[in-house]
């Protein structure tokens, strides 16, 4: 099933940048997180050039007239360039550098990643050490907008099949190699070529076709059928250059000893325990924006040093063996402040943490019943007994710094007379502890993946206070597509990360419905009509290249997933690093989880 | 003597083999197709991906021929290859296993040499206050869970103390060695202890200890010299059990203390569904308690010289 009727020719796949579930024991949100991990329609398009994009694209304005041309037709493919923004830091930055150059940093990272090969891995602890070492052609900023990297310029043809580039001069590969159109090709028709063996970057690459070279420094991308997420994607570290040389290297080593252009040279791997990187001498390319600094990197090298259990990540900093950690338990974050530690907050993209809702299946078939737990659900209550108040309550179908993010709490706020009202209003009545209708008890069968049970019990306690009762599941992950598409259950927990709204696509479309589909609300059994009105917006917002629109449209399909409460959010999740004094300048990228180490300092 | 070892060796190639077969029949026994499980979290659940991954796994050629493979791949230790990271698991193994090998033998060593004083101590003193705190002592150690003993040494001796690192440093000694032995080997030592003093009493009451005793000899000298010597065969056997054990509290121990080491590597590939390497590290845990319990029964005829003589 899952026949995508647009573009691919592939199955209908969103990224959803799947954190990994490395660890067994005593961690909250890390176990439900992989939960997703695929699918469908690449549409990560998000903000690009068009209004939002600032300085750069401003600069650009006098640029010719066929970049304008393209910025309206095509809408995803803009123009920019980015001497303007070197320039400028970099005559600031100059003093500073001395200053802050030198010192080692160690990450507690919350894993290993699998390979460093961007294009075989899909894991975020691969991409996390890949900003080291790695640059893209495009890069985001915090507020999704594009700016160059390795590409200085990029336009879409007007038909929206044809991207080209215009790369930056003087930027070589650790291994001395000169990075040109020929690099760009390389890795672009290596993504597609199944020797490569690319689980997501061959997805989201979309219809790729090929790669023609037209001088050193300019290429022309042709894809099969348009695909305005195609500019997108390329600023994620799906799509890093790596240097040609590696086609000489054994498959597997090209994960383990990568050669990249970014800020950081891979030193080592020591399986198990920690990478180190070095800092790359002659790198003096890094895009700015996003980065506050222009040169090399400040810090003589970094180590990633692996360390999956949350209790032993807290105990290594605070024994100040690591300098910073990922991933820290929100429960551990108000002490290690209290002993003068820091704390970094990324705050995740796509949709909350929350629970997919069967809109088929007693007792949620009752549109009173999925309003009454949307309204009586005490989200206040679990961030602070879970999370200690560190991840913050969750209402909408997407996280606030998601692009295309429309604001519910209007309408889904902490209501608990109105939920019973909404009960009442229904025709259920209260026996004891639960509402009944018809002789029937209204009692949720919830299912939670993994190991982890803590969330559903929190959500058992906040919404038993309403009247609502339920029958907890926890079961392994490998039972997820089968709950969902036979529709077991009332309410699935679910957390869904993507850099973009068309994740929406993945768990509301109509074509995702299927034993390896990931939508689960059964509307079209319960309001067929409704599923179509909801296919056709999802499937523009898909196609719309122009942004603005793209923002209408989603608009309206988050209001269609509120007004139905198909959607249970719960929580907005947060990455939080906390690092010791010496560390500065630590950013979170736009993913919110990723970190741009390129600008971090160490005093001694 | 020689005979013996040899036998012990070749009884265990049965034994390996029978192994082996289990190891891999896991992948034919998951229920499900094991490629769509693995595929499932990704973004290729294509017919043509799940496809494509068969018949690069061989899962479409008939089973003797998979088997052949699998065997051939044992034999040259190259067990296949990792699906998450592309490389020979034969190497992932070997770059990882003498870390857990270390602490295995560390905590054999310290569940020896706490628990058998222990037991000693309490049986020779038996009822008194002595004999009461030890297997007070013992029992501790056996009831409390490794992880929550793992993170209370961390918080004693590295974070309020600061003797010990928590994690493995770089040209470390074997201080970071300390605490993941330490609590890994109490809860065998415990049972060592408890072990040890039930078996050395029944045997100091036996008459060739009396005799002994009657001879003249110091107690020190019966007990270590006649008593103990007997009193450690069930305690060597149980010893010998303990290595399957201790290798399953490696699993915790590499993961509390962010070690390297096959247990943390197996329990990783199973979350990934990274079937070749969990095969892989399964297969080498169970070889290592095999051989575990063959150097268990060639020590047997050091400390039993009935074994030794009783060769027929």
């Amino acid at each position: 099933m899952i026949e995508d009727k647009g573009r691919t020719g592939k199955k209908d796949s969103t990224v959803v940048r799947k954190l990994d579930t490395l660890r067994v024991s005593r961690r909250s949100f890390v176990g439900w997180a992989a939960i997703a991990a695929s699918g469908a329609a690449g549409t990560l398009l998000a903000a690009c050039g068009g209004g939002d994009s600032t300085a750069t694209v401003a600069s650009q304005s006098t640029k010719s007239s066929s970049g304008t041309a393209a910025t309206t037709q095509a809408g995803a493919g803009t123009v920019a360039s980015t001497s303007a923004g070197t320039t400028a830091s970099g005559t600031q930055a100059t003093p500073s550098i001395e200053a802050k150059q030198g010192g080692h940093l160690t990450i507690g990272q919350a894993g290993e990643p699998d390979t460093l090969d961007m294009y075989r891995t899909e894991s975020s602890i691969s991409w996390e050490v890949g900003w080291a070492i790695f640059d893209t052609l495009i890069i985001a900023d915090e507020k999704l907008a594009l700016h160059p990297d390795l590409a200085t310029k990029w336009e879409a043809a007007p038909d929206g099949t044809v991207y080209s580039f215009t790369l930056r001069d003087g930027v070589k590969f650790h291994d001395g190699t000169p990075f040109d159109a020929a690099a760009v090709k390389f890795n672009l028709d290596r993504t597609v070529d199944p020797a490569t063996g690319s689980l997501l970057s061959i997805v989201d690459i979309g219809p790729y076709d090929r790669t023609e070279i037209i001088d050193t420094h300019n290429v022309k991308v042709t894809l099969k059928s348009p695909y305005g997420v195609f500019i997108r994607a390329m600023s994620l570290m799906e799509f890093p250059m790596l240097s040609p040389k590696i086609a000489d290297m054994a498959v597997e080593d090209v994960g383990q000893h990568p050669i990249g252009t970014g800020p950081f040279k891979f030193k080592q791997w020591v399986t198990q325990d920690h990478i180190e990187v070095e800092r790359f001498a002659d790198y003096n390319w890094g895009p700015s924006p996003p980065y506050a600094h222009s040169g090399p990197a400040y810090l003589d090298g970094v180590t990633f040093k692996f360390i999956p259990d949350a209790p032993t990540r807290v105990a290594a900093i605070e024994a100040n063996e690591v300098d910073a950690i990922m991933k820290t338990p929100g429960t551990d974050v108000s002490r290690l402040k209290g002993e003068g530690y820091e704390l970094e907050t990324g705050l995740q993209t796509g949709m909350p943490t929350g629970f997919i809702v069967n809109t088929n299946r007693f007792p949620t078939d009752d549109p009173a019943v999925r309003k009454a737990i949307n309204l009586g659900l005490n989200r206040d209550q679990i961030s602070k007994g879970l999370y200690a108040g560190q991840e913050a309550p969750g209402y909408c179908p997407l996280t606030p710094t998601t692009f295309a993010y429309w604001d519910c709490t209007g309408q889904i706020k902490y209501d608990p007379d109105g939920a019973k009202s909404a009960l009442e209003g229904a025709g259920w009545t209260k026996k004891g502890d639960f509402y009944q209708k018809d002789g029937k008890t209204c009692k949720l069968d919830v299912y939670i993946f993994g190991t982890d049970g803590k969330p559903g019990e929190a959500f058992q306690a906040a919404i038993r206070p309403i009247g609502i009762d339920c029958n907890l599941q926890v079961v392994p992950f490998t039972q997820q597509k089968d709950v969902g598409f036979s529709g077991k259950h009332s309410l699935m927990l679910g957390r869904f990360d993507a850099p973009d709204p068309s994740i929406l696509t993945l768990l509301f479309h109509s074509r995702n419905i299927g034993p390896d589909g990931f939508t689960w609300t059964h509307l079209n059994e319960s309001n067929p009509d409704l599923q179509k009105q909801l296919d056709d917006l999802l499937d523009q917002g898909t196609n719309e290249p122009d942004q603005e629109k793209r923002k209408e449209i989603y608009a309206k399909v988050q209001q269609i997933i509120v007004d139905e409460n198909m959607f249970i959010a719960m929580k907005y999740d947060a990455m939080l690093v906390m690092m010791n004094k010496k560390v500065s300048g630590w950013k979170m990228n736009d993913l919110g989880y990723q970190p741009r180490i390129y600008d971090v300092s160490i005093s001694s | 003597m020689a005979v013996y070892i040899v036998r012990r060796f070749l009884y265990a190639i049965p034994v390996l083999f029978g192994v082996s077969i289990l190891v891999f029949s896991m992948l034919l026994l998951i229920p499900g197709d094991p490629v769509s499980l693995m595929l499932s979290e990704t973004s290729a659940t294509s017919k043509a991906a799940v496809e494509a991954k068969r018949d690069q796994l061989g899962l479409n050629d008939p089973i003797y021929d998979q088997y052949g493979r699998f065997l051939k791949s044992v034999v040259t230790l190259r067990l296949g290859t990792s699906i998450q990271t592309n490389r020979s698991v034969g190497s992932m193994i070997r770059d990882v296993f003498p870390k857990t090998l270390e602490l295995t033998v560390a905590a054999t060593l310290l569940t020896f040499l706490i628990g058998v004083p222990l037991g000693v101590i309490a049986a020779v003193k038996q009822h008194s206050l002595l004999d009461t705190a030890s297997m007070i002592l013992a029992n501790v150690g056996v009831s409390m869970p490794i992880f929550w003993l793992g993170l209370i040494l961390i918080y004693i001796f590295s974070i309020k103390l600061g003797w010990l690192p928590v994690t493995a440093q770089k040209g470390a000694d074997l201080k970071h060695l300390v605490m993941p032995a330490v609590s890994l080997a109490l809860g065998g030592a415990g049972i060592v202890a408890r072990l040890t003093r039930s078996s050395l009493l029944e045997v100091l009451n036996l008459e060739y200890v009396v005799t002994a005793r009657a001879k003249g000899l110091s107690a020190r000298v019966v007990v270590t010299r006649h008593a103990l010597r007997n009193a450690l065969i069930p305690v060597v056997t149980i010893v010998g059990l303990q290595f399957g054990s201790l290798l399953g509290g490696a699993v915790i121990v590499e993961a509390v203390f962010a070690r390297q080491g096959i247990g943390a590597m197996a329990v990783n590939a199973i979350q990934k569904k990274d079937f070749p390497l969990v095969q892989g590290t399964v297969l080498v845990a169970a070889f290592a308690y095999v051989i575990a319990n063959i150097l268990v029964d060639i020590s047997y005829a050091f400390i039993d010289p009935r074994i030794k003589y009783g060769e027929r």
